[in-house]
C-alpha cells in the first residue's frame, strides 16, 4: 500500500459522462458537508472581485447546508479532533521548549535581578515567519551554555497585524500571557518582537476596506500597533522590538520601509521598549539589502534565497546584537549591584 | 498552485471537463492541456513560464537536428547532443548552483587574500527546474541513442515537458513512454476512474493527515533546534521525517498519477514500499524510482556501470550518488547525503562480493534485521537531507546524546502517525488489490458517496494551511 500502488491489473473503465457524474455527486456531498471551511476559504480570498464571486457561489451552499443542519457534523467533528490534537501538540504554534529545564520558583522567591539556572531570565520571542526558524535556532545556540536564560518562541507564519484572520495577535497574546501565568506564576522578563513582513496589505474592517497606506489604513494600523504594544508592556518590563530587515524586491522594499516607520513611531518612545533598527546589522554600508557579508574572514549568505528571511549567519548577527543588549540590560546591572 | 487546495480542485474540475470536451479535436486538445499546464505553473510565477516554453521549444529543435539523417556525419549529431545537454545543464546550473559555486570560490579567494570576488546574484530558483531539465535531457539522449525518432510535433514535446501533473515534482516520465500516448487522443469512453480516485484519495490522506501533522508536531521543531530536545525526541523526529518525506513525496506522485489517469494518460509508479527494502540497493529500486532509474540509465551506465571492473564500478556508484545528492540542492548537506548513499552502496557491494548469498534463502530474522539496518542507514541520510546545513546535521547527531533532557513533544498522536506511516509499508499487495477490486465493484453512487465522505473527513482533520510538498524546492 505504501507503493504508488497504482495497480496495473485490469480495471473497469467508465465513460466521461459517468466520471463527471461521479465527480458532481462526490464533490457535491463534500461541499454540502464542508460548507463551513469552504465559506472560510472564500472569505479569505484577497482579491475583492474573486472573493465576491466565490462568496456568491458558496453562500447558497452554506445556507442550504445550515438549513439542513449539515454543518453540524463538520463543526462537531472538527472541534472534537482539534481538542484531541491540541492537548497533544504544544508545538502547533511553533513553540520551542524552554532551554532551562529547572523548576520555576514562585514570584515571592525570585530575586529582583539575579538570574540563575533555578531563577532564569525568561525570554519570549514572538513574530511572523521572521521569528520562525533562523533567529530562534541561533538564539538557542547562543544560550546553550547559559542555563540562567530560558527561551521560548511563538511564531505564526504569514501572521500580520493587518489581517487578524491568519492569527489574531492582539486577541491571542493575552491568552499566551495568561497561560504562562497559570503555569508558573511568572511573567516573561524580556519579549523580543520581530514581525511586519506581511503587513503591507489592505485592512478589512467590518465596515470597509482600507487600502494599504491610505489615511484610514495608517490610523487603523497604528491603533493595532498601540493595542498590541500596550498588552506587551502591561505584561513585561522589557521589550526589544526588532525593525524589519531591508528587503530585496523593488516595491516590497519601499513598502517595508513604510511599515517600519509606523512601528518605530508606535513603539520607539516607550521607556520599556528598545526599538532595534536592523538595517545596518543586516544590510550593506548604506543599510540596504545585501545577500552576503564577510563574517570572520568568510563570505556568508546572510539572507535566504527569497530575499526576505534571514539565513543562519544573518540571524546570528541579529542574535549577537540581542545578546549584547541583554548583557547590558539584565546582567551588567546585576554585577554592579 | 498546490494539489491539496480548493483552488487546485476548481482548476482541475474545469480542466477535466474541457479537456474531455475537446478530445475530438486532437491538436486543440493537446494545446488546451499545454495552456492549462502553463496556467498551473504561472499561478506561482508567470515569468518563468517563458523560460519553460523556451526550454521546451529549444529541446524540440535540437532533437530534430540530432535525429536528422546524419549517419554519414555522426560527429554532427554528437555536437548537437552536446549543445542540447549544455543548454539544459547551463540553465539548471545557473539558477541552481551559481551562487553556491560563487560563494565557495570567493571563500577560497579570500583565504589567499583576494578581495575581488564573483558577484552573488539575486537569483530566484524557478519551480520545477530540476524536473523539466531531466525530462528534456532524457528525450535528447534517447533520440541520440536511436531509441525513438525525434517528435515532429511541437505540441507533443511541449505537453511532454509541461504536462501539469508531473511538471513540478515528477514523477520523471520518459519520452518513450509518454509520447506514444499522444499519438492518438485518449478514449473518452474508457477512463480508469476507480484506480485514479483511490490513488488521489490515498495521496491526499498521506499528505494532509500524516505528513503535515508530523512535520508540525515533531519534525520541524526538533530539526530547528536539536540541542534543545532529548535524545528520544531526536530519534523520533528522524523516524518522523522518514515518514513525512515518504508520505509527502509519494503522495505527490500518487496524486499526479491519478490526475493523469483521469485525463487519459498513464505514468509509471514512483514508489514501492521503500522502507521494506532489505539493502541500500533495494531501497533505491523502491524510492523515487523515476529518479533512480534516470540516474542509472543516463549517468551510471554511460559512465561504464559495472562493466569495467570493480574499481570503476565503485567509482561510478560514488559519482552517480554524489551527483544525485547535488541535484537535490546546492549545499554541502546534500553533497554529504548523496556521498553517504554512494559509500553505502559500495560497502554493500564489497560485502556481497566477499559473502554472496541467495536472497530468497534468508530466514525471517535475517530479513527483519536487514530491513531494520537499511531503514536506519536511510534515516542517518535523512538527517543530512533535512538539516538546513551540514553543521546543523552534525549538531543533530551530537544531540542524540541529550540523555536526561525532558521530552515535551512525544505524544500518542505523534507515535500513532509514525507507526501508521511505517505500517503501510507492510500491508500485503493482495490486500490492496482486494480493496481496489472491491471499490471498483461498488455502484457509482456508493463510490461517489465514499469519495465525498473522504474529502469531508480530510477537511475535518486538515491542519490550518497546507505546507508545500518537500520536493517543490528541488
Amino acid at each position: 500500500m505504501a507503493g504508488t500502488g497504482s495497480g496495473q491489473e485490469k480495471q473497469r473503465t467508465y465513460p466521461f459522462g459517468k466520471v463527471a457524474l461521479f465527480g458532481c455527486m462526490g464533490f457535491g456531498l463534500a461541499i454540502l458537508l464542508s460548507a463551513v471551511p469552504l465559506r472560510n476559504w472564500a472569505s479569505g480570498i484577497k482579491t475583492d472581485e474573486i472573493r465576491g464571486a466565490a462568496l456568491r457561489i458558496v453562500d447558497p451552499f452554506a445556507s442550504l447546508s445550515a438549513r439542513l443542519r449539515l454543518d453540524v457534523p463538520y463543526r462537531a467533528m472538527r472541534e472534537g479532533f482539534l481538542s484531541l490534537i491540541e492537548k497533544k501538540e504544544p508545538d502547533q504554534s511553533g513553540r520551542i521548549p524552554e532551554t532551562a529545564a529547572a523548576p520555576q520558583p514562585s514570584a515571592a522567591t525570585i530575586p529582583e535581578v539575579r538570574y540563575s539556572p533555578s531563577h532564569p531570565l525568561t525570554v519570549l520571542l514572538i513574530g511572523d515567519s521572521l521569528a520562525w526558524n533562523h533567529i530562534p535556532a541561533q538564539f538557542s545556540e547562543s544560550i546553550k551554555n547559559r542555563p540562567e536564560i530560558a527561551f521560548t518562541r511563538i511564531s505564526k507564519i504569514s501572521s500580520t497585524l493587518s489581517d487578524p484572520a491568519i492569527f489574531d495577535w492582539i486577541a491571542e497574546i493575552g491568552k499566551i500571557f495568561a497561560e504562562k501565568e497559570r503555569k508558573d506564576s511568572l511573567p516573561y522578563n524580556l519579549i523580543i518582537v520581530t514581525m511586519g513582513a506581511n503587513d503591507a496589505q489592505a485592512i478589512y474592517t467590518p465596515e470597509e476596506k482600507l487600502p494599504f497606506q491610505s489615511a484610514g489604513w495608517i490610523r487603523e494600523f497604528l491603533s493595532r500597533v498601540s493595542s498590541f504594544r500596550d498588552i506587551l508592556t502591561a505584561n513585561c518590563g522589557k521589550i526589544y522590538w526588532l525593525g524589519i530587515p531591508p528587503m530585496r524586491k523593488e516595491g516590497y522594499k519601499d513598502r517595508m520601509v513604510f511599515v517600519n516607520s509606523l512601528y518605530e513611531a508606535g513603539v520607539a518612545r516607550y521607556p520599556s521598549i528598545v526599538y532595534v533598527p536592523v538595517d545596518h546589522i543586516i544590510g550593506d554600508e548604506h543599510g540596504l539589502f545585501t545577500q552576503t557579508k564577510i563574517i570572520g574572514g568568510r563570505q556568508e549568505m546572510i539572507r535566504s534565497k527569497d530575499g526576505i528571511h534571514y539565513d543562519y549567519p544573518g540571524a546570528q548577527l541579529i542574535v549577537d546584537t540581542i545578546m549584547r543588549l541583554m548583557e547590558k540590560d539584565f546582567f551588567t546591572i546585576r554585577k554592579t549591584r | 498552485m498546490l494539489f491539496p487546495t480548493i483552488e487546485f480542485g476548481i482548476f482541475f474540475g474545469v480542466v477535466f471537463i474541457l479537456s474531455w470536451s475537446l478530445v475530438k479535436w486532437h491538436t486543440v486538445h493537446k494545446i488546451f492541456l499545454i495552456l492549462a499546464s502553463l496556467f498551473f505553473y504561472g499561478y506561482w510565477d508567470w515569468r518563468f513560464s517563458i523560460l519553460l516554453v523556451a526550454s521546451a521549444v529549444c529541446n524540440y529543435f535540437i532533437a530534430r537536428l540530432i535525429g536528422r539523417k546524419n549517419a554519414h556525419r555522426p560527429r554532427l549529431r554528437t555536437l548537437f547532443l552536446v549543445i542540447g545537454v549544455a543548454v539544459n545543464l547551463g540553465i539548471l546550473g545557473f539558477f541552481k548552483y551559481y551562487n553556491f559555486l560563487a560563494l565557495n570560490v570567493n571563500n577560497v579567494l579570500l583565504l589567499f587574500g583576494f578581495t575581488r570576488a564573483l558577484p552573488i546574484l539575486n537569483i530566484i530558483l524557478p519551480l520545477a527546474i530540476s524536473f523539466f531539465t531531466f525530462h528534456a535531457l532524457s528525450y535528447l539522449i534517447d533520440v541520440y541513442n536511436g531509441k525513438y525518432p525525434p517528435s515532429t510535433s511541437l505540441p507533443d514535446i511541449l505537453l511532454y515537458i509541461l504536462f501539469f501533473p508531473h511538471l513540478v515534482a515528477g514523477p520523471i516520465v520518459r519520452a518513450g513512454y509518454f509520447l506514444p500516448q499522444l499519438e492518438r487522443p485518449p478514449d473518452p469512453r474508457s477512463i480508469e476512474m476507480s484506480g485514479a480516485v483511490l490513488l488521489i484519495a490515498f495521496g491526499l490522506f498521506k499528505k494532509i493527515f500524516i505528513a503535515n501533522y508530523i512535520s508540525g508536531l515533531i519534525v520541524d521543531p526538533v530539526f530547528e533546534n536539536p540541542a534543545g530536545f532529548s535524545s528520544l525526541e531526536c530519534l523520533l523526529a528522524v523516524y518522523g521525517y522518514a515518514v513525512q518525506i515518504f508520505c509527502d513525496f509519494s503522495a505527490y506522485s500518487e496524486i499526479a498519477i491519478g490526475l493523469a489517469r483521469l485525463l487519459g494518460y498513464r505514468f509509471l509508479d514512483n514508489f514501492n514500499n521503500p522502507y521494506r527494502a532489505q539493502s541500500i540497493q533495494d531501497f533505491w529500486r523502491r524510492w523515487h524510482i523515476s529518479l533512480s532509474s534516470w540516474l542509472r540509465d543516463y549517468l551510471y551506465i554511460p559512465l561504464g556501470g559495472s562493466r569495467k571492473g570493480k574499481g570503476r564500478t565503485y567509482a561510478n556508484l560514488l559519482i552517480t550518488m554524489f551527483l544525485g545528492g547535488l541535484w537535490h540542492g546546492a549545499a554541502w548537506n546534500f553533497v554529504i547525503w548523496g556521498s553517504l548513499q554512494g559509500v553505502g552502496l559500495v560497502f554493500e557491494r564489497l560485502v556481497k562480493e566477499r559473502k554472496p548469498e541467495a536472497k530468497a534463502a534468508r530466514p525471517f530474522l535475517r530479513k527483519a534485521l536487514s530491513i531494520f539496518l537499511t531503514f536506519h542507514f536511510v534515516c542517518l541520510g535523512w538527517i543530512f537531507f533535512r538539516s538546513p546545513s551540514a553543521s546543523k546535521a552534525f549538531e543533530y547527531i551530537r544531540s542524540f546524546g541529550n540523555i536526561g533532557k525532558p521530552s515535551t513533544l512525544i505524544s500518542p498522536f505523534v507515535i500513532f502517525l509514525i507507526a501508521i506511516g511505517l505500517f503501510i509499508h507492510f500491508v500485503p499487495e493482495s490486500f490492496t488489490s482486494r480493496i481496489r477490486a472491491g471499490f471498483d465493484a461498488l455502484p457509482l453512487a456508493l463510490k461517489a458517496t465514499l469519495f465525498g465522505l473522504t474529502v469531508f473527513l480530510m477537511g475535518v482533520t486538515a491542519p490550518v494551511g497546507v505546507a508545500p510538498f518537500i520536493y517543490f524546492q528541488f
